[in-house]
């Protein structure tokens, strides 16, 4: 995974994210937890949805 | 001939005078029971205070006591704000106001129809939204 340490006040940043697509066709689900020094949303959830197709 | 100042004996007889003229109507009071009777059915406090300290006995204490009801304010009630239960979500606090903020586009991210057995790599753009240096302690999948 790769992202950014600090951001400064204003900056935006670009977290890589890399997903197995398998071999099962369907709908899937997958997420990242984001661990911050942010108080209010120190541990902060993206879910990634995606259709495999058969 | 030696003028003689009058002065002082006038203002001692105007207070002789006036000495005299208070004394001289209390006995009269003390006197006729019947006035003193009248001014103490009176409802005025002052009135029955007189008849009081100058009837002898009985006249005074027939007398009913007054009472004055004193009006009780209505209670007040505190009404809270109108926007208080609005804005509470929005509130920071003070040590917070100057913390960082992550500012993540969505919570979830939909990529739509994928191939089989394929490695996707995708970017998140993150922002920070607050006035101090933010912070990434880790990215880890869940």
């Amino acid at each position: 995974m790769d992202f950014p340490k600090v951001l400064r006040p204003g900056q935006a940043g670009t977290i890589k994210v890399k997903v197995e697509t398998g071999k099962s066709p369907g709908v899937h689900m997958k997420s990242v937890t984001i661990k911050s020094n942010d108080p209010n949303d120190p541990s902060h959830l993206v879910q990634f949805e995606f259709n495999v197709k058969g | 001939m030696k003028h003689v100042n009058l002065e002082p004996y006038l203002a001692l007889l105007l207070l002789v005078s006036l000495f005299s003229a208070c004394s001289g109507s209390a006995e009269n009071s003390g006197a006729t029971n019947g006035s003193a009777a009248e001014q103490a059915n009176n409802n005025s406090a002052p009135q029955s205070q007189v008849a009081e300290g100058t009837s002898p006995a009985g006249a005074a204490s027939t007398a009913p006591p007054t009472v004055q009801p004193i009006p009780i304010p209505p209670p007040v009630v505190a009404k809270p704000a109108a926007n208080s239960n609005a804005n509470a979500a929005t509130v920071e606090t003070p040590g917070n106001a100057r913390a960082a903020k992550l500012v993540v586009p969505a919570k979830k991210i939909n990529y739509g129809k994928v191939p089989q057995e394929k490695t996707l790599v995708r970017a998140i753009v993150i922002k920070n939204g607050g006035l101090a240096d933010l912070n990434i302690e880790s990215v880890v999948p869940s």
